[in-house]
C-alpha cells in the first residue's frame, strides 16, 4: 500500500513539473542562446523550399550566397566573416517551424535571414520574436509581419498590399471604367492583395480564388472568358500564373494581365508561357538584365558565387535580405549582439538596396516603400513610365 | 448554357487524364495486386525525356511523345523486375513503401537534375482552336478524348484475344495455378508494368502543355486518378475510364460554382458516398474466395 501511494506521489510530481516546465516553453519565451557573436564568424540561419511545387522561390538561397561570399571576400562584416545556414522547409510551414528550432537552438544562428513564404514565416515569427532571434527580409510581404511591437521582425518587401494597389491604381488610371477580375491564391500570399486592389479600385467585378494544388484552372478561365472582362489581375505563384495564362492562350481569351512578381521572377518565364508578350507585373527590383547599378553588382556577383545559379529575381530576393542585414551589422561598435543589430537597423533612413529605399525606426519595421510595374515586350521586361506606387506608411 | 456546355467540354478533357492515370494504375493492380503509389512520378519522369527531346534536340512531338512511351514502358517493367518481383512474397506494406520510396525519389532525382521551375512543354496539335460561337473547341482536349477511347477499346481487345491479354488474365485469377501451366509470370508482369506506366505518361505528357513540366505536375492528378479508379471498381477498367471522365466533369463544376478548395474534400466526400453505396465502386465485382 505504501509501495503504490509512493509511486503514485511520484508520478504526481512528474506530472507537475511536466505541465510546469511546458507551460515555461510555450508562454514564457527566455532569449535564445547565441545572442552575442563570440567567434569570428556570424551565423545566418535560412529556411526556403529547394524541393516541392514552391521550390522555384528557393533560389534566394543563392542570392544570399553569392552575397556572403562577395562580402566575405571584401573582409567581411566588423572583423568577423559570414555564414549561411540554409534548410529546406519544402514550404510546409510545419517543417520550417522544426528546422528553426534546429537553426536557433542546436546551429545556434545569430539571426534567421531571407526566410522564404508567407505561411512557412507566419508558423515561426512570433515565436522567433519572443527567443528574441532577429527575423530579417523574410520573403514574404504579408501584412503580419509589419505589426507594431515585433522589436526583432524586419520586413524589407513592400507590404502585399502595395503590391494589390499599384495594380488597381494603374487599371484605375489607364482602364477606367473597365471591368476588372481577380484570380489570388486563397491564403496569405493573395488575401492581401486582393484586399490591396479592392482599396485602390473601390471593387472588384470577378473574384476567383485557388489553391496551390490546383492543376486545372479551365473553369476559372471559363468563367472569366464569358464574363467579358478584359482586365485580369494574377495574385499568384509562378507555376499557377504559367498555368492560367496558357489556358488563357489555349481558350482564345487574351484580356489585359497583370501579374505579381512572385508569378514572373524566374528566368525561364518567357519560355513557360508562349504568350507573355504585353503582360505586365509588379516589381520592386530593377528587371533582369537592367543597366541599374544595384542589379548589375547583384549579376556580377551571382556569376562569381552563384554556384550557376541564374541572376533571377528570386535571387534577388536573397541578396536584398543579405543587404539589410549587412547593413545592421557594419554600423555595429562594440560586441555584436542581436540587441544592437536590432538598435542599428532602426536607425536606417532611406538606405539603397536593390529593392530601393528602405526605412526602418524604433516605430516601424516597414522595408521598401514601392512597387512599380514591367511589362513584357520582346521577350524582356521593361519598365513602365509612371507606374510607381508608394505604398508606405512612412512618407 | 454555353458555359454549362464548355465546363463540361474542359471537364470531360480534364477528367480522360483522370481516367489514363486510373487506367494505368489498374492494370498494374490487376497483374500484380501492387497499388503503385508511384504511378504520377513514373508518368513525370518519362515526359522528361520528351520534354528534353523537344527542347535541347528539336525533335518532332509525336516522335518525343513515342520516345516518352518507350521510356516509361522501360521504367515500368525494370521497376517491377528489379524491386516488386523480389517483394512478391513480402507484407503487402512493403510493397507500398517501396513504391512510396520509389515516388519521393523519383520526384526528387528530376527536381535536382532539371529544377522545379516550369517548363514549357509544346501543344500536342499545333491547331488553333475552333470557336463556335461562344464555345471553344480545344485540339488538345479532343485529341485527350480520342486517345481515351482508342487506348479503352484497345485495352479491352488486348486482354480479350490477345495470348498475353489472356495471360495477365490468369495471372490476375491465380498467380500459382497460371505459373504451373507454364505461363511466363515474370514477363507479363514486366508487360503489364511497362504498360501501366506508359499510360500514365499518356496523361503526363498530354497534361504537360496546361500544367507545365515540373517534378510536381502529376501529384494532384494520380491523386484523383486513384479516387477514379476507386469510384469505378478497382480492378475494372471500363470503371476507371468512367470514374475519370465522371470526375473530371464533377471537379470542373465544384470550380465553376462552388471553390476550388472545395473540390478535394467534396471529390472524397462523393468517394465515401459511392462506396457506402457500392462498396466494390460502380463496375467492380464483389471478391469472392472459396472456403
Amino acid at each position: 500500500m505504501q509501495h503504490v501511494l509512493s509511486r503514485g506521489l511520484a508520478a504526481l510530481a512528474v506530472t507537475i513539473a511536466s505541465v510546469t516546465t511546458t507551460g515555461i516553453a510555450s508562454g514564457q519565451a527566455t532569449p535564445a542562446p547565441g545572442a552575442t557573436v563570440e567567434g569570428d564568424t556570424i551565423v545566418f540561419g535560412q529556411t526556403a523550399a529547394q524541393s516541392g511545387p514552391q521550390a522555384p522561390i528557393g533560389a534566394s538561397k543563392w542570392g544570399l550566397e553569392a552575397f556572403i561570399a562577395s562580402m566575405n571576400a571584401k573582409g567581411g562584416v566588423a572583423g568577423k566573416k559570414l555564414r549561411l545556414i540554409s534548410y529546406d522547409d519544402g514550404y510546409q510551414p510545419a517543417q520550417t517551424t522544426a528546422l528553426d528550432k534546429k537553426l536557433v537552438y542546436e546551429d545556434r544562428v545569430f539571426a534567421i535571414v531571407g526566410s522564404i513564404g508567407s505561411p512557412t514565416t507566419a508558423a515561426v515569427y512570433k515565436a522567433l520574436n519572443e527567443a528574441q532571434v532577429p527575423l530579417l527580409s523574410m520573403g514574404s510581404g504579408s501584412p503580419i509581419f509589419y505589426e507594431p511591437g515585433l522589436k526583432y521582425v524586419f520586413p524589407s518587401w513592400p507590404i502585399y498590399t502595395t503590391d494589390g494597389e499599384t495594380m488597381g491604381n494603374y487599371v484605375k488610371k489607364h482602364f477606367p471604367g473597365q471591368a476588372a477580375a481577380v484570380i489570388y491564391q486563397d491564403d496569405g500570399f493573395g488575401k492581401p492583395i486582393l484586399a490591396g486592389i479592392k482599396k485602390s479600385l473601390g471593387k472588384v467585378d470577378l473574384e476567383i480564388p485557388y489553391v496551390p494544388s490546383q492543376v486545372d484552372f479551365s473553369s476559372a478561365v471559363i468563367k472569366l472568358k464569358s464574363s467579358g472582362i478584359k482586365v485580369v489581375m494574377l495574385a499568384t505563384i509562378a507555376t499557377s500564373g504559367a498555368q492560367i495564362l496558357n489556358q488563357m492562350d489555349s481558350l482564345s481569351y487574351h484580356p489585359t494581365r497583370i501579374l505579381t512578381s512572385s508569378a514572373c521572377g524566374y528566368g525561364g518565364i518567357f519560355g513557360a508561357i508562349k504568350s507573355l508578350e504585353g503582360t505586365y507585373c509588379t516589381a520592386f527590383l530593377p528587371p533582369p538584365g537592367s543597366t541599374d547599378p544595384q542589379w548589375v553588382e547583384f549579376a556580377d556577383a551571382m556569376q562569381k558565387y552563384g554556384q550557376g545559379h541564374p541572376p533571377d529575381i528570386y535571387a534577388a530576393w536573397g541578396w536584398l535580405a543579405g543587404q539589410v542585414a549587412y547593413a545592421g551589422l557594419e554600423k555595429i561598435k562594440g560586441p555584436i549582439t542581436r540587441d544592437a543589430l536590432v538598435a542599428q537597423l532602426e536607425t536606417l533612413r532611406n538606405f539603397d538596396t536593390i529593392a530601393g529605399k528602405i526605412n526602418y525606426s524604433p516605430e516601424r519595421h516597414e522595408g521598401s516603400c514601392c512597387q512599380l510595374l514591367w511589362q513584357a515586350k520582346g521577350g524582356k521586361w521593361q519598365i513602365v513610365p509612371d507606374s510607381q506606387f508608394n505604398g508606405s506608411a512612412m512618407k | 448554357m454555353q458555359f454549362l456546355l464548355q465546363i463540361a467540354l474542359a471537364g470531360l478533357a480534364q477528367g480522360s487524364l483522370f481516367a489514363l492515370t486510373a487506367l494505368g494504375l489498374v492494370m498494374i493492380y490487376n497483374a500484380s495486386a501492387v497499388v503503385n503509389f508511384a504511378h504520377g512520378a513514373m508518368g513525370m519522369a518519362a515526359t522528361y525525356v520528351a520534354y528534353v527531346l523537344i527542347a535541347r534536340f528539336e525533335v518532332p512531338f509525336a516522335l518525343a511523345f513515342a520516345a516518352a512511351l518507350v521510356a516509361a514502358f522501360v521504367l515500368g517493367a525494370v521497376v517491377q523486375a528489379l524491386f516488386l518481383a523480389r517483394l512478391r512474397d513480402a507484407p503487402l506494406l512493403s510493397q507500398v513503401v517501396v513504391t512510396l520510396g520509389l515516388f519521393m525519389l523519383l520526384e526528387g532525382l528530376v527536381g535536382i537534375a532539371f529544377g522545379y521551375n516550369p517548363r514549357p512543354m509544346r501543344e500536342s496539335i499545333a491547331i488553333a482552336p475552333v470557336i463556335l460561337g461562344d464555345l471553344v473547341l480545344r485540339p488538345q482536349d479532343v485529341l485527350q478524348l480520342a486517345l481515351l477511347l482508342i487506348l479503352g477499346v484497345a485495352l479491352a481487345a488486348f486482354f480479350a484475344a490477345t495470348k498475353i491479354g489472356l495471360g495477365m488474365r490468369a495471372i490476375t485469377e491465380n498467380t500459382y495455378a497460371a505459373r504451373l501451366i507454364g505461363i511466363p509470370v515474370g514477363r507479363l508482369l514486366a508487360i503489364a508494368w511497362g504498360t501501366g506506366v506508359a499510360l500514365s505518361a499518356v496523361a503526363a505528357v498530354l497534361a504537360a502543355p496546361t500544367t507545365s513540366v515540373t517534378p510536381n505536375m502529376m501529384d494532384t492528378i494520380v491523386v484523383y486518378g486513384f479516387v477514379a479508379a476507386i469510384v469505378g471498381g478497382f480492378g475494372s477498367m471500363a470503371g476507371a475510364l468512367v470514374g475519370g471522365l465522371i470526375l473530371g466533369v464533377v471537379v470542373n463544376l465544384i470550380d465553376a460554382f462552388l471553390a476550388p478548395e472545395l473540390a478535394m474534400s467534396i471529390v472524397f466526400g462523393l468517394l465515401l458516398v459511392v462506396l457506402y453505396v457500392r462498396p466494390d465502386g460502380l463496375f467492380g465485382r464483389a471478391q469472392v474466395q472459396k472456403v
